[in-house]
Parts: structure tokens; sequence; C-alpha cells
């Protein structure tokens, strides 16, 4: 599948670490993504696996942590974003990149009208004043299907149901038409009724607006529903990435088959699901070879010894598992 | 709102009313025959028994406690043994005093507090923090009548700036004012950064920067206000640490307050004055936390509109 | 998951070497070096204020009118008060008085406090009634005015504001150990204490208390330098102390009128309170972050 549209976002071996008093955590180790304008990227891992840093290092909203990028580079249009003033990055986030949150029901200030919360996010952006602002946000509201949108511009947020408040998240990243939204398991926390309409409404708003979306989340079978493309976390790695087609189709690394196997299939009768035993390894205590070894199946000594590296498998598909070897040349 | 305050007015009362009896038995702990404490040393026992008429203490101490509460209600706080003036004459003449000396203390405490304390708060961890902390503790350690006699010594003797004692006019309300809002200051802030720090760590400040607010829109228009709904309740009960504090201060610069009243009258076992004292003092305490407790709601809109 | 990443490894450390609480406490505590500073001074001032009176140059009664009112020197390290009397070695006998004080009504205010709570949180119903009941009332009265109250009632005196301290600091541990009783009362190992028989006393003390002793210990430091200070304070206004005794507040106030020719008399005794306050508030401090499990890194 020959693809000419433009890269939005490249993320270049990207590694980000966490300073902390008994020693230094990688979090993201060598992480390399494109997303291509007007397309979906997902990023799929457990927790722990480095997904939500890569995202907050892609916003630079690592300030105030201890968490730094230490190495590579993430390009926006084609410009380094990673090795920016403070400032800059500023400037660029909530207008060029902005980013939905897995709480909707944390994530709105308490004390302050929603109208203000979205208005604040233009006037810091645009020159227009406070007037057209105001305008803007309720038109932004109205697209995200939100009722009485002229009262709930007054509302607080404690007055909003989940999913309101999910939409209000959404007009707030959208109402300055980013290049690139990062939506960090946007629907986990909601009830399944209204993951659905949330999913519809940024799929829909992707096209509408023009947005290129980079979709984090645990879930593949959301994946299915909104990706165009996929990476598979693991440890800071990406271990798998392909078209979503392919992935589903011929899921190769032993950690997405797993993920896949523990997603309840319509239709099929399985008495039990496959979970994958274990757990993370302790970022302090990382194995030696292959991260997943510990907890793969087919594992064997030189995946305990040795870390593989990409091996392609056609049409875009790598895998970074030595089960792969055969199936194609290193990259 | 209206309703939220009302509630809280009512829910007042029960307070008010054991505060009341509580202070009138108080009275009635005091070793020894009031009525002889009132006759004085050498009053004999005629003059004692004429005073014990006088004053009702021969009547059951059920009806003495109707016609006490019933005599506050008219505004009679007794009768004052050091000067024979009605208590209320004497209270009245400092109370403004003592209010404007409480009150500019925390108006500068309030606001140094807070600032020393969001600047702590949004630099967690850092030198700016570690100065903003220490300066908070040595504030909440400082024995306040010392700072007086400190400040005394520089600028009303040294430095000839403001007048050792008195009241009447904002000279004199400097010193005195700086001495009280010490430890209060203090405290505002170590509450201030602890909120700020907490208030930080919440995702609606991860939305806010994630939309590209200045750090300082950040910190005063998002963290500020979220973290003031908890620390207006430490000003609140920190008011009754001023009140308590402004004996002392008064006691420093001889400023004719309530605080010093309570002094002279201590000195003086001048009881009905003491009585009435530690009645105004703890209605004033009780009031400022009604006022702490609306403006809380005003700050919340979660309660304001319920 | 980017704060569990700031916030520490609390959740993931099951290769790491398992620590026990205690343990725990003391290492974050140690990393305090301003607090490890503040009880290295408390237990100097504790020695002090056994010893110290065998090792003053000077009697703290003893007069010397040749040299009343002298600034500091080498032979007077405080300068002398208006009797003659040497000011350090005063000082230093008051260390004993204040401490013993500010312990002393904190302990009876943290004992009476704990048993309230302990009865008012567990027991709930009536007497949890009563005793928040008198606790909003002792609340009503600002602090240092319900002293002055009690002492005027009482009587001026050391003895009488150890009460007065006591009495007002009582309020702040009963809630503090209601609202711990109150959490703790349903854990899993105090059903599983009462469901294997544990009598309600035994339940109390043996499974409740030290739950919330970590709590306890915090408020009882800080307390214990809100009271010197009160005691002080009450001392100052000539309700606490009385002449020749040589308790930091008198000494202070007795400098006042002094305080234009002599300001040696006020400063070193403001001196020993502010230190030995903000001794006790720092340590305060340093046990309350190396108790907080919210402040891990």
């Amino acid at each position: 599948m020959a693809d000419t549209r433009k890269n939005v976002l490249e993320v270049k071996n990207l590694h980000t670490c966490f300073f902390m008093d008994d020693g230094v955590v990688k979090s993201v180790d060598g992480v390399d993504f494109t997303l291509k304008e007007g397309s979906t990227l997902g990023i799929v891992g457990e927790s722990g696996s480095g997904k939500s840093v890569t995202s907050l290092s892609i916003m630079g909203l690592l300030t105030g942590t201890t968490g730094k990028v230490t190495e590579g580079e993430i390009l926006l249009d084609g410009k380094d974003i990673a090795h920016i003033s403070n400032e800059e990055k500023r400037r660029l986030r909530g207008g060029q990149i902005s980013m939905i949150f897995q709480e909707p029901m944390t994530s709105l200030n308490p004390v302050m009208k929603i109208g203000k919360q979205l208005t604040e996010c233009i006037l810091q952006h645009e020159k227009i004043s406070k007037k057209e602002a105001w305008q803007k946000a309720e038109d932004m509201l109205r697209k995200t299907g939100v009722p009485r949108v002229e009262r709930m511009m007054n509302e607080y947020p404690f007055q909003l149901s989940g999913g309101q408040r999910q939409r209000v998240m959404i007009a707030m990243a959208l109402v300055c038409r980013p290049r690139i939204l990062i939506a960090d398991e946007p629907t986990t926390a909601l009830d399944v009724t209204i993951q659905a309409q949330i999913l519809d409404l940024m799929n829909n708003l992707k096209k509408e607006i023009g947005t290129s979306i980079l979709f984090i989340t645990h879930d593949l079978g959301v994946v299915a529903e909104v990706c165009d493309e996929v990476a598979v976390m693991y440890c800071g790695r990406v271990v798998e990435k392909a078209d979503v087609y392919s992935l589903f189709e011929n899921p190769s690394h032993p950690y997405t088959r797993g993920l896949l196997g523990s997603i309840p299939k319509l239709g099929e009768e399985a008495d039990e699901l496959e979970v994958i035993p274990g757990n993370v390894p302790n970022p302090k205590y990382m194995p030696k070879g292959c991260k997943f070894a510990p907890r793969c199946s087919m594992a064997t000594e030189k995946c305990q010894e040795e870390e593989p590296g990409f091996f392609d498998l056609g049409g875009g598909h790598t895998c970074r598992c030595w089960l792969c070897e055969k199936g194609g040349g290193e990259k | 709102m209206l309703r939220y305050t009302v509630k809280r007015v009512v829910g007042m009362i029960p307070t008010l009313i054991i505060v009341v009896t509580f202070v009138f038995f108080f009275v009635r702990l005091i070793p020894g025959d009031p009525a002889r404490l009132v006759a004085g040393e050498q009053a004999t026992l005629q003059d004692v028994e004429a005073v014990r008429e006088r004053l009702g203490l021969n009547q059951p101490v059920y009806i003495q406690y109707f016609k006490y509460v019933a005599g506050l209600l008219q505004g009679d706080l007794g009768t004052s043994l050091r000067t024979s003036r009605p208590v209320l004459t004497e209270v009245s003449a400092r109370y403004w005093n003592t209010m404007a000396l409480t009150a500019a203390s925390l108006v500068w405490s309030t606001i140094a507090g807070v600032l020393l304390g969001v600047w702590s708060g949004k630099n967690r961890g850092k030198w700016q923090d570690f100065t903003g902390m220490t300066v908070a503790v040595s504030g909440i350690s400082l024995p306040n009548f010392w700072i007086g006699f400190l400040l005394i010594m520089l600028f009303s003797v040294k430095l000839r700036w403001f007048p050792t004692t008195g009241a009447g006019t904002w000279k004199n309300l400097v010193l005195p004012a700086i001495t009280l809002g010490t430890s209060i200051a203090a405290i505002i802030a170590r509450f201030t950064r602890s909120s700020i720090v907490e208030v930080l760590k919440e995702d609606y400040i991860r939305t806010a920067r994630a939309k590209g607010l200045r750090e300082k829109t950040v910190i005063w228009g998002h963290a500020f206000r979220n973290s003031m709904i908890s620390v207006v309740t430490v000003v609140g009960l920190q008011f009754g640490f001023l009140l308590g504090g402004s004996v002392v201060t008064e006691a420093v610069f001889a400023y004719p307050g309530l605080g010093s009243l309570l002094i002279e009258s201590v000195n003086y076992r001048d009881y009905p004055a003491i009585q009435s004292l530690i009645l105004i003092f703890s209605l004033q305490f009780i009031v400022i936390n009604l006022i702490v407790d609306i403006l809380y709601a005003a700050l919340n809109p979660e309660i304001k509109l319920s | 998951m980017a704060k569990k990443k700031t916030s520490g490894s609390a959740g993931m450390n099951e290769r790491t070497d398992i620590k026990t609480p205690v343990s725990e406490m003391i290492r974050k505590f140690k990393k305090q070096k301003n607090a490890v500073v503040a009880l290295f001074f408390i237990i100097v001032l504790v020695i002090i204020a056994l010893v110290g009176e065998y090792l003053v140059p000077f009697g703290i009664n003893e007069y010397d009118y040749s040299a009343i009112l002298q600034g500091p020197s080498m032979a007077h390290w405080f300068g002398t008060d208006e009797f003659g009397r040497d000011l350090f070695s005063r000082i230093i006998c008051g260390t004993r008085i204040s401490l013993a004080v500010g312990l002393s009504a904190v302990t009876v205010g943290a004992v009476c406090g704990t048993v309230l709570g302990l009865l008012g949180g567990y027991y709930g119903g009536i007497v949890d009634s009563i005793i928040m009941r008198i606790c909003d009332t002792l609340f009503a009265f600002p602090g240092i005015i319900l002293a002055i109250a009690i002492v005027a009632i009482l009587g001026s005196g050391l003895g009488n504001v150890v009460i007065a301290v006591a009495v007002f600091s009582t309020p702040t541990f009963a809630r503090l150990v209601r609202s711990r009783t109150l959490a703790l009362k349903h854990s899993v190992f105090v059903q599983a204490a009462r469901n294997l028989g544990a009598s309600d006393a035994r339940i109390l003390f043996r499974h409740i208390l030290p739950g919330a002793f970590p709590e306890i210990i915090v408020q009882f430091t800080m307390s214990v330098g809100s009271s010197i200070l009160t005691a002080s304070s009450l001392s100052f206004l000539g309700m606490g102390a009385q002449p020749p005794t040589p308790e930091w507040g008198l000494l202070l106030s007795n400098g006042r009128n002094y305080m234009l020719t002599s300001l040696h008399a006020t400063l070193f005794p403001g001196l020993a309170i502010f230190l030995t306050v903000l001794s006790f508030n720092i340590l305060g401090d340093g046990l309350r972050d190396a108790l907080d499990p919210k402040l891990t890194d």
C-alpha cells in the first residue's frame, strides 16, 4: 500500500527518561513512528509500556516532572519540536498539537465555566475578540453534538455527565484546528454506548477539520474501529508496526497475539480468554534480551540473551521478534 | 446559596447557646464567694448580703441563668467591678481598635501568605520552595511579643518612624499589625503551598497546560482559585489565633483594645468584664467562621448552585 | 501513567527489597537534613534541661549589684539583668521549665484527646456526639483566650498554665484520633480481630491505636512547639511563671522594662523561645513528610 500522504508527525529514536532519587527510569527507549496527514495512528500497549509518556513528550508536557527527552527527534511538519524552548512548546500546545485525556471527570477545572475554559484556549492562540472567541467556542461545542449549547457554556463541569465532559474536552482540543490531536485513552472511563458515540464523533471531526490523530489505548477493539495504522508498544519500545488490516490479519509479535487473544470475539466459542501471564517488568530490573521474553511462551534461549531488531514483513509491516527472522531480512 | 447561608446561620445557634452557657457557669467555677469578691475584702457580712441581693446571687442558678441570657439579649453585659461602669461601655470604647488591628493584620498576612505560598508551591522542591518554607516555619515559631519588641527597637526607637504605643492613627497600627500578622502569614503560606502543590497534580492543570496557556495563567487562573477553597477555611480557623494573639500584641504596644482590657480585667479579678470579653471573643470567632463558611460556598460552584 | 512514573515506583517494586513502614519512614526522615538537625538540637535541649543546672557558671538567683544590666561579655555571655543575675545561666536553667511545661501539657492533652477520640470513633452514637460537642465548644474559643480564662479561674502559676494548655490541645487530638478510628474500625484486620473474639479494649489499644500512632506523633511534636509558645506568652502576660523563676517568657517580660538600654535582656530569652519552638516545628514537618505517602519523591 503505497502512501503518498505527507508525514505530519515523525518520531525518531525517541528516548525519554525520568530522573528519580534512586536512579533513572527509561520510560521510552528508542521509539520510531510516523503519523500521516489525515490518518489515525493507534499506539497500543499495557500501562507501563511508555505510550502515555511518548504522548507527553510530544506535547512537551514533561516540564514540571522529572522526565526529559534525552535523545531522538520529534518532527512536526518536518520541524523538530523536541529541542525547542519551553515557550515555543507552549505556543504549539493547544494550537498545533492538542490532547484529550483519559479522565473526563477530572480533566476540566471544577470552578470555571465551560465557556471560559473553551474561549481561554482560543484567546491564547488567536488574535480575536472575546465575543468572536465565544461564538467560535459555541460553534465547536455544537459540532460535538451536545444539547443546549448556550446554556452549557455557562455551566460548571459538575453539572455535566461524563460523556458530555469528554465532548467538551474534544471541542476544547479541536477548537483551534490543530494539526495533530493526541487522544490518550479518551473512552476508557466511559460507558460502552457513550464510547462508541465519542469514537464516531472523533472520526467525523477528524475528517471535517483535517486533523491527524495519535490514538493511545490499551484496547485493540477500539483500535480496529478508529485507526488506520497501529504501533504496539512494550516496555518503552515499539514491538510491532503495521496498518490496521495487516495487524489484525497477521499479528506477528507474540505480545500482539496475546493482546488480541485477550479480547472476546463475537461468534467464537471460547471457554476461556487467553491472558498474557505475568506483569510488565519493573523498569529497574529490565530483562537483558527481548523485554517480552520472560512472559513469552515461545521464547528461546536467543530471546533471553539478545534483543531482536525490526524484521520487515512486507507492506510496511515490521516486527521486533526473533520468530520473524525467517520471514524477512533485518531492516 | 441563600438556603445554604440560612442553614449555616441556624446551625450556629446551638454553638452559641453552648458558649453562652459555658461562659455563665465559668464565673461560677471561681473559687470563693462571688458576692464577697464584689463587695471587697473589708466588707461586712451585711454588705456582702446586700451585694448578693443586688446581683441576684441568692436566687436559684437557673433563674440567674435566664436573667443573664435575658440581659445579654438586651445588650446588658453586667457592670465592671474595676470601673463600676457597664461592661458594654468599656467594651464598645475599645472594640473598634481591636477590629482595626485584626483586620489590618488579616489583610496583609493573607496577601503575603498567599503570595509566599504560591511562590513556594509552584517551585516545589527548588530553592524558592526551601526559602519560602524556611521563612514560614520561622514565622510560626516566633513569639509575637518578641517580634513586637524588636520592631519597637528598630522602627520606633532607632528610626523613629512609628510611635511605640497608643492607638488612633494608621501609624499606631503598623507595628502591632506586623507583629500580629506574622504567624498568620506564615500559617497561610504553609497551607497555600501544600494546597497549590496538591492542585498542580490535578488533571485539569494538565489540561490547562495542554491548551498552551502561559504558566502564569495556569497558576493564577486555574490552580489558585481551586487552592483557595481549602485555604479559606484555614484562614477562618486562624482568625481565632489572631484574636488570641491580639491579647499579647496589645499588651506589648499598650494598645487600647479588647485584649489589653482582658489582661487588665484578669489582673483586677474583674469577673463580669472577663466573662463578657471571653464571650465577645468567642462570638467574634463564631461569626468569622460563619463568614468563612459562606465564602467557601461562594468559591465552590457546586455548593453555590445547589 | 505519567503520574505513576513521576511519583515513584511504589506499585511495581516486586523485585525490590521489601521495606517495612518504619524503616521506610526512617529513610525518608533521614533525607530531610533540616529535620535531622532539629532533632539533634532538641536532644541537646533535653540534655541541657536535665543537667544544665549543674554546669552553669552562675546560680539563677545569684545577685551581683556591681554588675547590673551589663551587656554580653566574657564573664556574662548573654549579659546580666537588673539584679546583676547572669542571663546565660538563667536561660539555660529556663530550658527545663519550658520543655517540662510544653511536654507535660501536650502529653496530658494527647492522652485525654486520644482516649476521647478512640471512644467517640469506636462506639459512635451518643458517646461520640457528646465528645464531639465538647470539642466543638472548646474549638469555639480562641486557644489562648481559653487558656487565659482557665488561668483566671484557677489563678496564675505554671501548674495552671499546664492545665490550660492541656485543655485546649485536647480537642485537636480527639478529632485526629477519632477520624483515624473511624477509618480503621471497618478495616479487615480489626474485623478479623473482632471475629476472633478480641475484647473492645484490646481492639482499641492493640489494633486501632497503633494505626493512629504516626499521626499522633506528628501532632504531638507540632503541639509541643505551639504550647511552649503559648505558655511563654502567658508567663509574659504575668499569668504563668512568677518571679524569680527563670522562665523564658517571664525573662522577656522582665527585660522589656530595660529595653531601651539593654536590648540583650529581651533579645536572648526571645531567641531561646524562637529556636526551641522552631526546632519542634521543623521536626514535626519532617516527621509529617516522612509519613505522608503522597510525598514519595
